[in-house]
C-alpha cells in the first residue's frame, strides 16, 4: 500500500511542480529542477528528526499489499517480482499505448511544440502529464529502493544517482521504450566491475558519457536499428 | 505522425528486444542465487529512474533529474513512519 501512496503521491508533487516547469523555456528547467534536487537534498539534511539526515532511515517490511492481496515478503524473491512485475507491465502499456491518439498527441508535441500549439492541442496540460508519470515512475522506484535496501538516506540521492539515470537513458537509446533498460543492463554491471580495480568509476561514466554523445547519439538502440533502416 | 512500412519494421526489432529483455528479467529468479538476484533487483530500481528520465526528456522535453521524485517518496515514507501507521499501511 506504501508503494501505491507514494506513486500518487510523487505524481502529485510532480504535476505541481511539472506546472511551474512547463512555463519555463530553454535551459530554465533543467536549471530549476537541479536547484529543486539540491535544495530537497540540503531540507531533508536539516530536518534530520524526520527524515534521519544522513544517518537514514531504517524500512522494513514483512508483508505488502492489503488483507487477502497481501504478498509475505521473503529474502529476496518475492521482492524481486514486486519490482520486475510492474517494470513489465510498464513497459507493456507503453509499448501498446503507441498508437493511441494521446500517444500521437505527446510524439507531436515533443517533435515540434509551436506546431501541435497552432494545431489547437494543450500542450501544456500534455506536458504536466508527462511530467506527473515520470514523477510517478521515479517515486514509485524509490519506494521500492526502500523496501529492497531496508535502509534509505539523503546521501542516496546526490547527484551521482541521477547522472547515473541519464546515462543509462542515453546509452540505451532515449525515446526507445526498452533503451533505458537495456542501458542499466550494459551500464550498471560495467560500474561495479570498474569500481572494483578503479577507484575514480565517474571518470570511466564521464568518458562513456561522452564516447556515446559522439559516436552513437541515439544510444544503443536507436543506432542498431536505424543504421539497418538507412 | 504516419507510421511508414520501415517505422513499423523498427518498432518490430525493438519488440523482439524488448520481449526478450523481459523474458531474461522474468527468469531472473529461477537461475540466480541470492547474491546476483538482489543485485539485478537493484538494477531493476535503476531501470525506473532511467525510465521516468526518458519518458520527461524524450516526451515532455524537460531534462529532469529523477532523485527529486525518489527523495519526495523516502519524506513520504518518514511521515508515514511518524505517525505510526507503519504497521497498517504495508
Amino acid at each position: 500500500m506504501i508503494v501505491v501512496v507514494t506513486l500518487i503521491a510523487t505524481m502529485i508533487v510532480g504535476a505541481l511542480f511539472g506546472a511551474i516547469f512547463v512555463r519555463m523555456t530553454g535551459h530554465n528547467p533543467t536549471i530549476a529542477t537541479v536547484i529543486l534536487a539540491t535544495a530537497g537534498l540540503l531540507t531533508a539534511n536539516a530536518l534530520g528528526t524526520i527524515t534521519g539526515s544522513e544517518d537514514g532511515l531504517g524500512v522494513s517490511a514483512a508483508a505488502v499489499g492489503f488483507g487477502a492481496l497481501s504478498i509475505e515478503l521473503g529474502p529476496t524473491t518475492e521482492l524481486y517480482y514486486l519490482l520486475a512485475i510492474p517494470l513489465v507491465i510498464l513497459a507493456a502499456i507503453w509499448h501498446f499505448s503507441q498508437h493511441r491518439d494521446f500517444w500521437k498527441i505527446v510524439r507531436a508535441v515533443a517533435s515540434n511544440e509551436l506546431r501541435a500549439q497552432q494545431l489547437g492541442y494543450n500542450v501544456r496540460l500534455r506536458k504536466i502529464v508527462i511530467f506527473a508519470v515520470s514523477a510517478g515512475i521515479a517515486g514509485f522506484g524509490g519506494a521500492l529502493y526502500a523496501l529492497l535496501m531496508k535502509h534509505v538516506s539523503s546521501t542516496t540521492f546526490d547527484l551521482g544517482l541521477s547522472v547515473n539515470a541519464i546515462l543509462y537513458a542515453v546509452v540505451g537509446g532515449l525515446g526507445t521504450i526498452f533503451g533505458p533498460i537495456l542501458g542499466v543492463l550494459v551500464i550498471y554491471p560495467l560500474t561495479e566491475i570498474v569500481a572494483h580495480y578503479f577507484l575514480y568509476v565517474q571518470i570511466v561514466i564521464g568518458a562513456v558519457l561522452i564516447f556515446t554523445a559522439i559516436i552513437m547519439p541515439k544510444g544503443i538502440l536507436g543506432t542498431l536499428f536505424r543504421r539497418k533502416r538507412t | 505522425m504516419e507510421m511508414t512500412k520501415g517505422d513499423g519494421r523498427l518498432a518490430g526489432m525493438e519488440s523482439v528486444v524488448g520481449i526478450l529483455l523481459i523474458t531474461a528479467i522474468l527468469l531472473c529468479p529461477l537461475v540466480l542465487g541470492r547474491f546476483w538476484l538482489f543485485f539485478v533487483a537493484q538494477m531493476l530500481v535503476a531501470s525506473y529512474l532511467a525510465i521516468s528520465f526518458n519518458l520527461a526528456y524524450s516526451y515532455g522535453r524537460v531534462l529532469v533529474l529523477p532523485k527529486a521524485h525518489s527523495l519526495a517518496s523516502v519524506l513520504i515514507l518518514r511521515c508515514i513512519w511518524l505517525l505510526r501507521l507503519r504497521s497498517a499501511w504495508y
